[in-house]
């Protein structure tokens, strides 16, 4: 049976594509990955709430919308927020974050 | 080794992957119409930059006004199947790009409507209805392993989709009781916990049932109705709208992909009226309709008379497909059958099955 080059590029993608059609939701699942694994409206994840402490010692509640271009429960706000609020609100010390388990304070 | 063979090998007609191009191309233009709205803050330096990898420069206005070009050119020349090939190419990876600029540009819809446009592209669907066909100078036909492709996703998806909800959280209605509030509010009478469980396990269920049914010849029409009240309901009741009525136009649009193109085509008797509209709404040419004095269909040695056969052949006209199945319902079975006596035409043979 002589394949021709076309047919073999073919069934090489066919398979290909086909075995990362279910190995990638699979992946995804067992690492309890929310992003490429059709885990979809299945869980609701809270946001955190930010809070940004500056040099007078004064507090403020962030709203993450103001700097955020798609609030998404899938995405780790908690962890890539403070960083970037230390950088962009002025005179900020600390920025606490509070989710469902624990709070956490950033030094700035 | 030998079926993979003839299934890579296998070709089929240009009129579904062309019907299919122009609906998930309109799709994706108004798709990208919002994924403007989505990554335009992402220019701005108040705004948190959140890549996949860490080595990825920062999207500049620049960047992303460029994707959305692309993206909505692209779009236009795909459904309109002008340089078809590259249309789709470009579509491809421009959502792509859209998809995978920063973590917040995601959305499993967007990441599905990439994928059907990748395979479809890959089937060949610039053969009908399109700017290319003025170049072809000979009928052309469609590779038929990506809309194999495109359908397994499909039902991926929705299997998925089911099995990530099999938890506490999520079956005792937990999950929906946070997500429910779209433009339609369901009254407070109704968001208690006994009906909102009731509604989680049913979307469940319903996942499940789509995942395989959709590839069943004589169940399909449920499936397709359960995906249409599924689809049809879920923008109105959740958040994102928009969003939402393109996942659910991209998934009823994809339906599509599962009416049976055989080589026995389904056999179509029909009053002059009727088998001109049946030939008219054919565009797939599925069926070889003849005329006759009562309604009858068959197919595989499957036969039917009256309104179960006007259902059947509603069936597989894109036209008709989404509310054929509800053309089975009691009160519209009966008023269907006395509208076709109405019009003089007599009960055919009985069916056999």
């Amino acid at each position: 049976m002589n394949w021709k080059a076309t047919e073999l590029a073919r069934t090489a993608l066919f398979v290909l594509v086909l075995a990362s059609m279910i190995a990638l939701p699979l992946m995804q699942l067992s690492s309890g990955a929310d992003r490429f694994g059709w885990r979809m409206f299945s869980q609701v994840k809270p946001l955190p709430t930010f809070t940004v402490v500056d040099s007078t010692g004064s507090e403020s509640i962030i709203d993450p919308a103001a700097y955020t271009a798609n609030l998404r429960g899938d995405v780790d706000y908690g962890k890539a927020l403070p960083p970037h609020l230390c950088l962009v609100v002025p005179d900020v010390v600390t920025v606490e974050v509070v989710t469902q388990n624990m709070e956490v304070v950033y030094d700035c | 080794m030998k079926r993979l063979r003839h299934l890579v090998s296998e070709r089929t007609s240009v009129r579904l992957p062309a019907l299919l191009r122009i609906a998930l191309g309109v799709i994706a233009v108004a798709r990208g119409l919002e994924a403007y709205r989505i990554l335009s803050p992402l220019a701005l330096p108040t705004v948190v930059k959140i890549p996949y990898v860490t080595w990825m420069p920062a999207p500049t206005d620049l960047a992303i006004l460029s994707i959305v070009i692309v993206w909505l050119t692209a779009g236009i020349t795909f459904a309109i199947g002008y340089r078809t090939q590259i249309s789709g190419t470009l579509l491809t990876f421009a959502m792509a790009a859209g998809l995978l600029i920063d973590q917040q540009g995601y959305s499993n819809h967007l990441y599905l409507l990439t994928i059907l446009v990748g395979l479809l592209t890959l089937s060949r669907p610039g053969g009908a209805w399109s700017f290319d066909l003025r170049r072809m100078k000979e009928p052309v036909t469609s590779l038929l392993w990506p809309l194999v492709l495109m359908k397994v996703q499909i039902s991926v998806v929705y299997f998925f989709a089911a099995f990530t909800k099999l938890h506490e959280e999520y079956l005792t209605g937990r999950v929906l009781a946070g997500q429910l509030g779209g433009l339609v509010v369901l009254p407070e009478q109704l968001r208690v916990p006994r009906i909102l469980m009731v509604l989680a396990i049913s979307s469940v269920v319903v996942e499940a049932f789509l995942a395989v049914y959709l590839w069943h010849p004589e169940k399909r029409f449920m499936a397709v109705g359960a995906g249409v009240l599924l689809h049809g309901v879920i923008p109105f009741v959740m958040q994102p709208f928009l969003q939402l009525t393109v996942f659910s136009s991209m998934m009823l649009s994809s339906y599509l992909l599962f009416i049976p193109r055989r080589a026995a085509r389904r056999q179509v008797i029909a009053p002059d009226g009727i088998a001109r509209l049946v030939r008219r709404l054919d565009v797939l040419q599925v069926m070889s309709v003849v005329r006759g004095e009562s309604v009858s269909t068959e197919r595989d040695g499957r036969s039917a008379v009256d309104w179960q056969a006007a259902t059947a052949i509603a069936d597989e006209l894109p036209a008709m497909y989404l509310i054929a199945p509800f053309l089975r319902l009691p009160g519209i079975r009966t008023w269907g059958s006395r509208a076709l006596r109405g019009h003089g035409v007599t009960g055919g043979p009985k069916p056999n099955h």
